[in-house]
């Protein structure tokens, strides 16, 4: 469907009271940045915008939304109403996680799928934008699949290519098209993605360092770690309403005083602190990490996170031949059991 | 007096000789403070840092006091802040004047002694921006200049090759009578024209960023719909407030056991959750609505009631790392949209 139809579809559905919200993205503070947009106004829905510069992974929201239902804090008529969510391929994996583990369910979705050829790294674009357009009035920036320009005199003209505005970060898309949508932006992409024995290109790279290396790589990494907490909060497999790793939301209620002190970790930003919120992050991601590289842009200080959740899901594809969110019908890997698993690990 | 700076490698050596010295130092992720280490300070292109000078006065973790447990009972071990001077080099002017508000809480009262100490021990050297450094920038919408000497000790301009330096502290003006710098080995009187210059420059710079706005200005209004329609995508995560350079609420830790161990204080941010919870189990401040409120009312309501000056120096750190793109100047800005469409 083309995106007047799509938006026309959703304020119908808006109106009808078919649908509670609608999630999907907006211009931000300037031209190069777009927002979440999450309304139950139909006429807010004139600004839904379907650019690549929409990069964040809005299934975050989802979980928030099927909470309050939950919690009984939304009003009973809108309770059961599904929300609209627009999703690139990644998201669509995201969600098959989150309806494996049955964290949201299905009839309360309605997918509006969006073919992705890449996202735009909007930092970049703004600096080429600066460096060369003629005239820099933000009114006549315009970005799309094919690139980067300029309107002059009502003529796009090209500042960059594509490539050259691209978010790098995603070369390693395995599903450029959503998994699954209830309608789609447009037609999907054409281009084959990355095949899954290359995939992590990457981690093997990085693997080639020695394991002193990777650890004093790892280290200094984790050092300069503030603990804001962005990369669990944007994350959309991060479903925990409570996380025994942060102490920024209400904790478990655990009534042994041992238990409690043995398994929170300290507020202290600190190598032992901060190593251990990373490590403990990356296992809970383990087949559940889907790439969507959302923890990495959100980073305030440039961690390389999605290469630490990468060496991870490379683990549990090399061991079980598997990727997270691939199908929301199969049992997530960690929670299932198979007397064929790999057990090299073991010694004799 | 003013200075002129031809070599500022062999100044910065000099300051090294007697201080930790921190400077801007550009990384793939972006710039940060680092210790100066001898290696040539390249200040092209350095807009401002990530990450706010404030953790070297106020920083992410400090150990207040150690305890034991003995036959006499509890004993405690004042922890001190390091004794040796510190130099803070290429601070912004917004970051310099952020100082100016953490000594306001932590000095004008109850005076904190561990960064009463850092403080007294710490000499800003400002570096004057060449304008607006990021799209981001709008100190001058909250009354200050991107020349703006409050905070800083010294104050450096770029003027030809190097800097003209003028003392605005008496700490400032210590600094050249330390033992590496005295005499001038690495500095020269400004002539008249340098110093022309640099006034030259910091005037040009204050006129590039004309303000739309006197942010001072705007009444927020606690029961408006804007904060439930800004929080909606707020994530709840603390970049905002631990990139600010005047955001200083903190927690207490304590590691070890009840017989041996240490307070630690650490940041802590009015965008957790757990922040505001009680003891009872109730939140007064249980959503993002009422915690981004928070933030916005602390810094241009309940801070300027009490002190006479915002607590948000406009170096725009949280509208650019925001993930979701919270921009707090238009938040401000709804407020003012919305006041003169009803009167």
């Amino acid at each position: 469907m083309q995106t007047d139809e799509i938006k026309k579809l959703l304020a119908d559905k808006l109106s009808k009271g078919e649908l509670r919200a609608v999630i999907g993205y907006r211009r931000g503070t300037n031209p190069f940045f777009r927002r979440p947009l999450i309304t139950s106004s139909a006429e807010e829905l004139g600004e839904l915008d379907f650019s690549p510069l929409g990069v964040e992974n809005l299934c975050t929201y989802i979980t928030d939304t099927v909470r309050k239902r939950r919690a009984g804090r939304r009003d009973p008529e809108e309770q059961y109403k599904p929300t609209a969510v627009v999703v690139r391929g990644c998201h669509s994996r995201a969600l098959n996680v989150l309806l494996q583990e049955k964290v949201i369910p299905r009839e309360e979705l309605f997918v509006v799928g969006l073919p992705c050829r890449g996202v735009v790294d909007p930092h970049k674009a703004q600096a080429l934008w600066h460096a060369r357009a003629e005239n820099r009035d933000p009114r006549n920036v315009v970005i799309d699949d094919e690139g980067l320009f300029e309107l002059r005199n009502g003529q796009k003209v090209r500042l960059a290519e594509f490539e050259e505005i691209a978010d790098e970060r995603h070369g390693h898309c395995r599903t450029p098209n959503p998994l699954f949508y209830d309608v789609l932006v447009g037609e999907p992409v054409a281009e084959e993605p990355v095949a899954a024995e290359q995939q992590f290109s990457d981690v093997e790279e990085f693997l080639q360092k020695s394991p002193q290396q990777r650890w004093s790589f790892w280290s200094e990494q984790f050092s300069r770690c503030i603990r804001c907490y962005a990369c669990k909060n944007i994350c959309p497999a991060c479903s925990c309403q409570e996380c025994s790793l942060a102490k920024d939301t209400e904790q478990p209620l655990v009534a042994d005083a041992k238990v409690r002190k043995t398994f929170w970790l300290g507020k202290q930003q600190d190598p032992a602190n901060n190593a251990a919120y990373h490590i403990n992050r990356a296992l809970h991601l383990a087949g559940r990490c889907v790439s969507c590289g959302e923890c990495e842009r959100a980073c305030p200080v440039g961690i390389p996170l999605l290469l630490l959740y990468r060496s991870v899901a490379k683990q549990v594809f090399d061991n079980y031949d598997y990727e997270a969110g691939m199908d929301a019908e199969v049992e997530p890997i960690m929670t299932r059991f198979s007397a064929e698993d790999s057990e090299d690990f073991m010694e004799e | 007096m003013i200075r002129y700076i031809e070599n500022l490698r062999q100044f910065l050596d000099n300051v090294a000789e007697g201080y930790r010295l921190f400077v801007p130092r550009q990384r793939p992720e972006g710039w940060f403070f680092e210790p100066y280490g001898g290696a040539e300070v390249e200040l092209e292109g350095y807009p401002n840092t990530v990450a706010s000078p404030k953790e070297y006065l106020f920083p992410q973790n400090e150990t207040l006091y150690r305890y034991e447990a003995g036959e006499e009972g509890l004993k405690y071990d004042n922890e001190t802040a390091e004794q040796t001077g510190q130099v803070i080099f290429g601070a912004r002017a917004c970051d310099c004047a952020a100082l100016t508000r953490l000594d306001k809480v932590f000095l004008e009262d109850d005076k904190d002694p561990y960064y009463a100490r850092r403080r007294e021990n710490t000499v800003m050297i400002g570096l004057v921006c060449p304008g607006a450094v990021a799209p981001s920038c709008f100190c001058t919408e909250v009354g200050l200049s991107p020349a703006g000497v409050a905070g800083m000790d010294l104050r450096a301009t770029e003027v030809g090759e190097g800097l003209v330096i003028e003392e605005i502290s008496d700490r400032g003006a210590a600094l050249f009578g330390s033992p590496a710098l005295k005499g001038g080995k690495s500095w020269r009187e400004a002539s008249a024209e340098e110093a022309a210059e640099a006034k030259r420059l910091q005037e040009a710079a204050e006129r590039d960023m004309a303000p739309a706005r006197d942010l001072a200005e705007i009444e927020l209004e606690f029961d408006s719909p804007i904060w439930a329609r800004e929080s909606e995508r707020c994530i709840g995560c603390g970049i905002c407030a631990f990139l600010c350079p005047t955001c200083h609420c903190f927690t207490i830790e304590h590691s070890g056991s009840k017989k041996k161990g240490k307070a630690i204080r650490t940041w802590d941010t009015c965008q957790f959750q757990a922040y505001s919870l009680e003891a009872s189990g109730f939140n007064p401040r249980p959503d993002r609505e009422q915690r981004l409120k928070q933030r916005l009312y602390h810094k241009f309501k309940y801070f300027s009631d009490r002190y006479g000056m915002l607590l948000c120096i406009g170096c725009g750190r949280c509208v650019s790392a925001c993930p979701v793109n919270i921009d707090i100047r238009e938040i401000l800005a709804s407020f003012e949209r919305e006041k003169s469409v009803t009167s």
